[in-house]
């Protein structure tokens, strides 16, 4: 039972990853973009974050690298189905090198969600990045 | 000039020329002042004779040698002015002569010239009188329209010889020909593209032209076309247009593949949570299960469609194509149905490609499911490969193939063919002549842009009622690059 901030611009992509979490037992808070997930990082301390990588306003990448320089950076699932510009698999080889802790692609099952947020919960905390 | 001069002076120079007008003419001149003299001589003497002065006409006298003495005095400078007058005309001639010569020569040197470029040209050229009948024509005109030479058409009728009908075999009267029109009416259309000419054994070839008339005083009074074979530029063209046709459908599919991954996560995911939900109350419903299959061939959907729009990242590596195909062997065996046998011609000699193993084993279980879906009584598939040098010659020009050496991988089935009108299309994704429901038709479309993003290319022989070849060309690299997979030198 983890508290985890999940980030996707589509709300119904949103309602179906809750959905899995809630199956695994999570308890989880929603942000509809990387900037309204900085308020949220910034008054609720979680455990895990899952983010997209293509979004409105601010996107997974932003989200990554500044929630990896906070004093206590968060464990991050990356998940992403391409984009116009750039495909899926440019983008999840971009977030591999980034401080993530796993990358996923869409459509992800409900069984490759949760272990992965097992697996991301279990890891240890991840370091400030300089 | 200066060397037309010179060799006029060395044909014939100034001074033989005005020998041979000058010659005759002092010739005669001298010999009728001999004659005059003879004749006159005589009649004087017959004279004196007559009235008694002389006793006969061979007498010497002081009277006779007087008289022969102003003969010759008289004769001698008439003939001398004779001469005098002769030498400037002579002259004249010989210059008239000269001027002729130099004219003739110039003219044969002109003539050389206008032939030697009409000769030169790629284009062929023709001129017609005002009634259509050839008056001119160089080299490449014969050339272009299969005849051995341009001797061949003169005084013939050029449009009824090679512009009698339409390229959909329509005749085409030549009271209606936009060429013929420039003697008719005096104006034709600066360049004609959307035309064929004939040649001799029956075929037609696009053809570009302009004509441009043959005028004498204001009248016209034929014409000349010069024209140009554009069935390469055709080619060309419809392939340009054929590439920029899936380069756009490539970012289309680029383009929705996002949003189509998310719809499907949408649909697989609330399956997932209903199936869950379910689970707790009563037994999954079947239904459940095959929206999530339904899914799963979505997501192969995008996967193939991100190929084919080349933008998918491939992981390249040395590989023996031999061994791919072996290896793949057991599972395009899983792809047929009984009545189908897979049969393996492979060459000897190792084909070392550099290629995405996954990529490249979809491709041939495309090309795998092709043939069987084109033979549904059932039949053979061979697949076979080779290597293949291909130069400047074979390629023909094709841009976007490269001379070198290539692994060939081939897909023979045994069905019923594609028909020519159909083939340029199989590669266009979403092309299917499969029934409704049985294939999305991205199958080659992925096999094309697979293919292509590997540096090679696709061939398709066909031959209606006797099967189908797919040949898919990869290029070769040295065999040195290929890791030693047992790890042993």
């Amino acid at each position: 039972m983890a508290l985890i901030l999940l980030i996707d611009d589509d709300p119904q992509v949103r309602t179906v990853l809750k959905g899995f979490l809630q199956i695994g037992g999570h308890r989880v808070v929603e942000a509809e973009n990387g900037r309204q997930a900085q308020k949220q990082l910034l008054a609720e301390q979680v455990d895990l974050v899952i983010t997209d990588i293509v979004m409105p306003e601010s996107d997974g990448f932003e989200v990554i690298m500044s929630s990896a320089c906070t004093d206590t950076p968060p464990k991050i699932i990356a998940i992403t189905g391409g984009s116009p510009n750039l495909t899926q698999q440019t983008l999840l080889a971009i977030a591999q090198r980034m401080p993530v802790n796993k990358v996923l692609a869409k459509p992800v099952t409900c069984e490759a969600l949760l272990t992965a947020v097992q697996d991301a919960l279990a890891a240890p905390a991840p370091h400030k990045l300089s | 000039m200066k060397q037309i001069f010179k060799n006029i002076s060395g044909l014939k120079s100034m001074f033989t020329l005005f020998l041979g007008r000058f010659l005759p003419l002092a010739l005669f001149t001298l010999l009728a002042g001999g004659a005059i003299f003879l004749l006159e001589r005589s009649s004087h003497l017959d004279l004196l004779y007559k009235f008694g002065k002389i006793q006969s006409v061979d007498e010497r006298s002081p009277l006779t040698c007087a008289l022969q003495q102003h003969q010759l005095v008289t004769i001698s400078t008439v003939t001398l002015l004779a001469l005098l007058i002769a030498a400037p005309i002579a002259w004249m001639r010989a210059l008239r002569q000269r001027n002729d010569l130099i004219v003739e020569h110039q003219n044969r040197e002109n003539l050389r010239s206008i032939k030697l470029l009409l000769d030169s040209t790629i284009e062929g050229i023709y001129g017609t009188d005002e009634k259509g009948r050839c008056i001119l024509a160089n080299r490449s005109c014969a050339r272009l329209l299969g005849y051995s030479s341009p001797e061949q058409f003169l005084g013939k009728n050029m449009h009824q010889l090679m512009h009698h009908s339409h390229a959909d075999g329509t005749p085409y009267p030549e009271t209606e020909c936009r060429a013929h029109r420039m003697i008719t009416i005096g104006t034709a259309p600066a360049l004609v593209t959307d035309e064929v000419f004939w040649r001799q054994d029956g075929s037609a070839f696009p053809v570009s032209y302009s004509v441009h008339p043959i005028q004498e005083q204001d009248r016209i009074i034929g014409m000349v076309c010069t024209f140009v074979d554009i069935s390469e530029r055709r080619q060309l063209e419809d392939q340009l247009r054929h590439a920029q046709k899936m380069e756009a459908a490539g970012q289309l599919a680029g383009g929705i593949a996002h949003d189509f991954n998310n719809i499907l996560q949408i649909i697989s995911g609330n399956t997932q949570i209903l199936q869950y939900d379910l689970k707790q109350t009563s037994p999954d419903p079947p239904q459940l299960q095959e929206i999530l299959k339904a899914v799963e061939r979505g997501t192969a959907l995008t996967r193939s469609m991100l190929a084919f729009s080349r933008k998918q990242t491939i992981n390249s590596i040395p590989l023996e194509l031999n061994q791919l195909v072996k290896d793949s062997q057991l599972l395009a065996q899983k792809l047929l149905h009984k009545n189908t046998t897979l049969h393996l011609e492979l060459t000897e000699a190792a084909l070392i490609i550099t290629a995405d193993e996954v990529l490249l084993q979809q491709v041939l279980f495309n090309l795998i499911t092709n043939a069987r879906d084109a033979m549904p009584t059932g039949g053979t598939i061979t697949v076979a490969t080779a290597e293949r040098l291909l130069d400047e010659q074979s390629i023909g020009g094709t841009k976007d193939r490269k001379p070198g050496t290539y692994a060939v991988l081939m897909v023979q089935d045994t069905g019923q063919g594609i028909p020519e009108e159909i083939r340029q299309k199989i590669f266009e994704p979403f092309f299917t002549t499969k029934e409704v429901g049985k294939g999305t038709g991205l199958g080659l479309a992925m096999v094309y842009g697979t293919v292509k993003q590997h540096g090679g290319f696709v061939q398709v022989e066909s031959q209606t009622g006797q099967g189908s070849c797919f040949s898919v060309f990869l290029p070769t690299v040295a065999a040195c690059l290929m890791p030693n997979r047992n790890g042993t030198p």
